[in-house]
């Protein structure tokens, strides 16, 4: 279970995120929704461990970020415009990626490319890519390695009809008992059709929607 | 994640930018020594004049133009990676603190080896090669300072005055060559080299050192504190 107690996070003199009360079980899809600038991001990197909270706490699973463990322990992420290394194509990339943790053969990649729709052929360098692969790319990177805790930050963002319709199955099929999905959208309509759990971001307070 | 691995991503990534680096060292210098070529002691120039030959701006927008490349890199490399695609490495990683302490030490290491070219396309170029201790003593001293300059550049480039960092890292080294006293954290000019003379070497190296101690203690500290957005 992930758990957020009285999470606050201030940039200067502005409070972006104030006293934000979460439970998170395992097993379930949970939507985030509010204005552009609301503070949905933040709230993704401070659950991450990314960014510091300036009060609260926020515990996986008994441990706590930040203390116990630096970052969520399995963790998938897709925050703001994934970025990648531009004279590499696809599978470098990830391979580059899934280096890092060593847990998953060249196929497991080769089957995440798959996966989100990119071109097993395709040699390209990501340099080459439009803003839709580099979306598909970044939502690779993210499932890869099976990661408990998927968060995916506007996940639908410059992908055409087909695209929207691929990543909808992928994220529907990847909740399992043991797995928690976080995602936000700017289309109320993809948050309702795939979360179980909305909340709104408003005001830097999180409001229960559904 | 291993050294050797974010090494290689950066060459990767930034292998065009470090070539037209490297050219900007050839140019700069060249267009310097065509237009000095008369004067003796070319190769002193590097290190913003000698006794005879005082501190010129000339001299001082030498150093300031090879400086500026070197950071130039840095601040890419902060800006993108530091910022942006360390997200996907930091959700892979379990210490925080190791991997921020490797990329550091790859970032001085990298501005270390493009200092090092600075100086020795400048000596090339002017066709003036010093004494291969002289060279040393001035590389030490350079290299030394440089270590802490990046370590400022790197805390400002995560934080508010961003914009301002490269600007700020600039100022230092104009008011160090431009002061009577130097600056021990930017100590790259020969009037160093002339204090020298009268503290000994030694002491300033060790005054440097001190120095940069208590820069990798603050860095040291805000990196542990969490005091930057993302690091």
């Amino acid at each position: 279970m992930l758990e957020v107690r009285r999470l606050s996070k201030k940039y200067g003199r502005n409070w972006v995120l104030r006293d934000i009360n979460l439970q998170l079980n395992k097993g379930h899809i949970y939507g985030f929704v509010g204005a552009n600038g609301c503070g949905k991001s933040v709230l993704f990197k401070t659950i991450c461990g990314f960014v510091k909270a300036d009060e609260g706490e926020i515990l996986y699973d008994g441990l706590k970020i930040g203390k116990d463990v630096d970052f969520i322990p399995s963790l998938g992420v897709l925050i703001e415009k994934p970025l990648f290394i531009e004279e590499y194509n696809h599978f470098q990339n990830l391979k580059y990626l899934a280096r890092i943790r060593n847990e998953i053969n060249d196929q497991t990649i080769w089957d995440s490319i798959e996966a989100v729709g990119l071109d097993l052929h395709n040699k390209n360098k990501v340099k080459k890519y439009s803003l839709g692969m580099r979306q598909r790319l970044g939502i690779a990177q993210a499932i890869m390695e099976k990661p408990d805790v998927l968060i995916l930050d506007e996940p639908f963002n410059g992908l055409d009809k087909e695209g929207r319709s691929d990543i909808t199955k992928i994220i529907k099929n990847y909740v399992t008992e043991n797995r928690i999905v976080m995602l936000t959208s700017h289309i109320d309509g993809d948050i309702e059709q795939l979360a179980d759990t909305v909340y709104e971001i408003e005001n830097g307070n999180a409001h229960y929607v559904k | 994640m291993r050294i050797s691995q974010l090494n290689k991503m950066l060459i990767i990534e930034y292998a065009k930018l470090l070539v037209l680096i490297l050219v900007g060292f050839i140019l700069i210098d060249a267009t310097y020594c065509y237009l000095f070529k008369s004067s003796n002691d070319l190769c002193l120039h590097w290190m913003c004049g000698t006794i005879d030959e005082p501190t010129s701006t000339a001299m001082i927008i030498l150093k300031l133009l090879n400086i500026s490349l070197i950071f130039l890199y840095i601040g890419n490399v902060c800006e993108r990676f530091w910022d942006k695609f360390i997200i996907q490495v930091y959700c892979r990683i379990s210490k925080r603190i190791l991997f921020v302490l490797k990329f550091t030490l790859l970032l001085i290491f990298h501005s270390w080896i493009l200092l090092l070219c600075s100086h020795y396309i400048f000596y090339c170029v002017s066709g003036d090669i010093p004494d291969a201790i002289d060279v040393c003593r001035y590389y030490l001293l350079d290299s030394l300072s440089f270590c802490g300059l990046v370590l400022i550049y790197i805390m400002m480039n995560n934080s508010c005055i961003r914009d301002w960092s490269l600007f700020c890292v600039m100022g230092i080294l104009v008011i160090n060559t431009v002061s009577p006293i130097p600056i021990p954290l930017a100590a790259s000019t020969i009037k160093y080299i002339e204090m020298a003379n009268n503290l000994g070497y030694d002491t300033l190296v060790f005054s440097n050192v001190v120095c940069e101690i208590f820069v990798i203690g603050f860095y040291a500290y805000v990196i542990s504190k969490r005091r930057f957005s993302i690091c």
